[in-house]
């Protein structure tokens, strides 16, 4: 009985949650934002007023998503993730999963689709957190070298798209070709959910029987120039290595493929006779 | 692919071609000199992304030694696909 009434609560926090951010997200999109931004002396001030709104916006949906039992969520080594100028490399299982990081990344600037700057509603947001579009590639990677040299970090996902449960972890090569062209220092971050949440095609609706627990794992930063140099400095060759690196790193710190993708989302909990008559 | 209904003998220039072919994907991508045949798809087998191919259709362009459109690449899937486009480039630019 607790079980189920678990998940049927969790469903429906969920589903008020998702509510609460859209709303919400709105609203601010229309006040807060442009109060902070267009009050802003320069771009760089509107930067850091509008990636400050973000990230204490997203901690506390975190929060509110955890306190309502929605998740559970720990970060380990949150301490790295103060270096400013490195690219942070994530793998990407949920939906939530860049929320839960943006909510502990006090500053950081996004890779995202070229779709975005041309949204009419949120091409203005995009603009004032200076996120960076995912336009031409030689645009981009000239958009990204220019951030870390001004001492920001990027947050890219390299698998560009989540991650399936029980497929292996496989990075596009575009994201590793960015770190090499801009010689850039790899922060990597662990995102593991157990059992697998809001994963793709998993609707917010349908939540895993047991309650999902988040551990996002910083690691060690490491620069790229030793991959270019082990592959003579052919960027293409630097490029596929790196990206195999990191397919190999994130399977082994997610617990590789998870085992039993289907089992924690078959919908609500069945029961044995014998508990049901209990 | 297109290779019609019968494939005819290959010259020796559509052979050259696919010999440099073949040492780019290895240069380039250190693709296993084994999987690579005509009829290996460059995406699936020989994990050639977006940005993967950018750089092959740079490396063919010095080839070649002519202007490439990304178009004339856009339905090329195979390695044989790549061979068949670039003695298209190859003879139109002869002609020319």
């Amino acid at each position: 009985m607790a079980a189920r009434l678990g998940y049927w609560w969790r469903a429906a926090a969920t589903g008020f949650s998702f509510a609460v951010f859209g709303i919400a997200s709105v609203l601010a999109g229309v006040t807060l934002f442009p109060l902070l931004c267009l009050t802003a002396r320069d771009a760089d001030v509107a930067r850091r007023r509008a990636q400050a709104l973000t990230h204490h916006w997203f901690g506390m949906f975190s929060r509110m998503m955890a306190v309502l039992g929605c998740i559970r969520y720990e970060i380990r080594g949150a301490e790295r993730l103060r270096q400013r100028g490195v690219m942070i490399v994530a793998n990407h299982p949920s939906l939530i999963d860049v929320v839960l990081l943006l909510g502990v990344l006090p500053e950081v600037d996004c890779i995202m689709k070229q779709a975005i700057f041309d949204n009419w509603f949120m091409r203005r947001p995009a603009r004032w957190l200076g996120y960076i579009a995912q336009s031409t590639p030689d645009q981009l990677f000239t958009d990204a070298q220019a951030a870390l040299q001004k001492q920001h970090s990027l947050l890219v996902f390299p698998e560009g798209t989540r991650t399936v449960p029980g497929r292996p972890i496989k990075m596009q090569h575009g994201a590793a070709r960015m770190a090499v062209e801009a010689g850039a220092t790899i922060l990597p971050v662990a995102i593991q959910v157990t059992p697998p949440h809001l994963f793709k095609h998993q609707p917010w609706w349908r939540p895993p029987v047991r309650m999902p627990h988040y551990v996002l794992t910083v690691g060690e930063p490491y620069p790229t120039s030793r991959f270019v140099k082990e592959a003579d400095g052919v960027p293409s060759v630097a490029a596929r290595r790196l990206s195999r690196h990191w397919e190999q790193y994130f399977a082994a710190h997610t617990g590789g493929i998870a085992a039993h993708p289907l089992a924690d989302m078959a919908g609500p909990p069945h029961y044995s006779r014998a508990e049901r008559a209990s | 692919m297109n290779f019609g209904p019968v494939t005819p003998p290959m010259s020796p220039t559509t052979d050259e071609i696919y010999a440099h072919v073949r040492q780019l994907l290895i240069d380039l991508f250190e693709v296993e000199p084994a999987k690579i045949r005509l009829d290996a798809q460059l995406n699936k087998d020989l994990e050639i992304d977006s940005i993967d191919a950018i750089d092959l259709v740079l490396k063919l362009k010095d080839y070649t030694g002519r202007k490439i459109k990304p178009e004339e690449f856009k339905h090329v899937r195979t390695v044989g696909d790549v061979v068949n486009t670039v003695q298209a480039i190859v003879a139109t630019h002869a002609a020319a």
